[in-house]
């Protein structure tokens, strides 16, 4: 079997090589040398073609993130600021200023209506001017008042309360002004007035009989209720 | 220098004999052409610039014997190295990056034979003979005649027989390479390059033979 190196002969190999001592020219070193840098691409060149487009997208979705991010704490603020809160701020900084009947009526309204949206209507005149911001989104405290049914109902107790204690130091006029279910020709006797808060509770305007009942006893400090009396 | 340099080159292939080839990774780590290839295919430009340095010579060498024409090697050459670096991008280590190097070279030999007529076995070479300073005067008239023969032999053998002998000598290439490089068998390639060195060993001991 021929096997390669009974092919090559060393003489021919040696006496070729020691001949053939050409190399190349160096300005083809150079021309070559410079096609080959000129076409290569370029470290990362082929990161490049998706790196850009990734920026693109990089940036685009950081700034929806923001947006929906701010949006988003812009809704937390209005949630987390509860507007009967805010009323009670309202009143208690107007305390001094605002008629207790004012009070009074924020107090009633609340009573009627547990809907934080019917508590932002409740407003007094001088709040409402007071919070022009809170009247404009109605809707979120619609929603408030669905989520934080709790902080209405505590909200509404520190108001009445208020409102309690507002009746305490009230004018005749005023606390005639604090019941209205009841007609003057009921509130004439104690009596004929408990028969009208007796018809209101048979009504099951049970918040109308209490109101209609304090202002009974704030007319009529010295009557018995006949419940009490048996 | 230039002498050890060729060793080497002709070592990364399959010429060198084993000693020098033992001592060649324990020198210097010399990364292969296929590697290198990779990187330049990654943008490494100093990775080319090796890679070209290790073969360009030889490939300049196997063009010039083949043409016979220095400015029609050089365009050759040129265009070699053309295909080359427009190939990284679909280069594939499949194969010795050597047999890929030559096929493209002899490729382009082949179209520069169809598209230019003017090819022929005349040569405008004029081959630098270097002779050892410990020689006798004898002996080097001597060893410079028979690689004149020699040198006038190659260019007297039939292409494809010349051909396979270069791809050998400058190459390195085995005689399955050859046949991949030319677009024949192996035995074809086997036969081709024993005639050639049949001949060219003649040649060179033609003097001889006659005294």
């Amino acid at each position: 079997m021929t096997t390669e190196a009974n092919n090559s002969d060393p003489r021919v190999s040696e006496a070729y090589r020691s001949s053939a001592t050409e190399t190349t020219p160096p300005e083809l070193d150079e021309t070559i040398l410079k096609m080959a840098a000129s076409s290569a691409p370029t470290r990362y060149g082929l990161a490049r073609g998706w790196l850009r487009p990734l920026a693109w997208a990089a940036t685009i979705g950081l700034s929806l993130a923001f947006i929906l991010e701010i949006s988003q704490y812009q809704n937390v603020t209005v949630l987390s600021d509860p507007i009967p809160e805010k009323v009670e701020q309202r009143v208690t900084s107007d305390n001094t200023a605002v008629a207790p009947e004012d009070a009074d009526v924020v107090s009633r309204k609340l009573n009627k209506h547990t809907g934080a949206s019917s508590a932002a209507k409740a407003l007094p005149p001088r709040a409402e001017k007071a919070a022009p911001a809170a009247m404009d989104s109605a809707p979120q405290r619609q929603s408030f008042a669905s989520d934080g049914a709790n902080l209405v109902t505590e909200s509404e107790g520190q108001v009445r309360m208020r409102a309690s204690e507002a009746r305490l130091t009230a004018s005749p006029a005023e606390k005639k002004a604090l019941a209205e279910h009841c007609d003057d020709d009921a509130r004439t006797t104690a009596e004929s007035w408990y028969t009208c808060v007796e018809d209101l509770k048979a009504k099951g305007l049970n918040d109308a009989a209490r109101k209609e009942l304090d202002a009974l006893l704030i007319e009529f400090p010295d009557y018995r209720q006949p419940d009490m009396d048996r | 220098m230039a002498a050890n340099a060729r060793t080497i080159t002709h070592g990364a292939t399959t010429l060198c004999s084993e000693p020098v080839l033992a001592y060649i990774p324990a020198m210097v780590h010399t990364p292969k052409d296929s590697a290198l290839m990779l990187r330049y295919k990654d943008g490494d430009i100093a990775a080319f610039e090796i890679l070209y340095r290790r073969h360009k010579d030889a490939i300049y060498r196997y063009l010039l014997r083949l043409c016979g024409h220095r400015d029609a090697a050089e365009d050759i050459f040129q265009e070699v190295w053309g295909k080359i670096v427009n190939a990284r991008e679909s280069y594939r280590p499949t194969a010795k990056f050597t047999t890929f190097l030559y096929r493209v070279a002899h490729n382009c030999f082949i179209d520069h034979i169809r598209r230019n007529k003017r090819h022929s076995n005349n040569t405008a070479l004029d081959p630098e003979f270097h002779s050892d300073p410990g020689e006798t005067l004898e002996i080097s008239t001597e060893r410079s005649l028979a690689r004149e023969r020699l040198m006038l032999a190659l260019k007297t053998l039939p292409e494809e027989q010349r051909d396979a002998f270069l791809l050998h000598e400058e190459g390195g290439l085995s005689f399955d390479q050859i046949a991949i490089v030319t677009g024949c068998n192996r035995e074809t390639a086997k036969s081709r390059l024993r005639y050639a060195v049949k001949k060219l060993r003649r040649a060179i001991d033609e003097p001889a033979e006659q005294s």
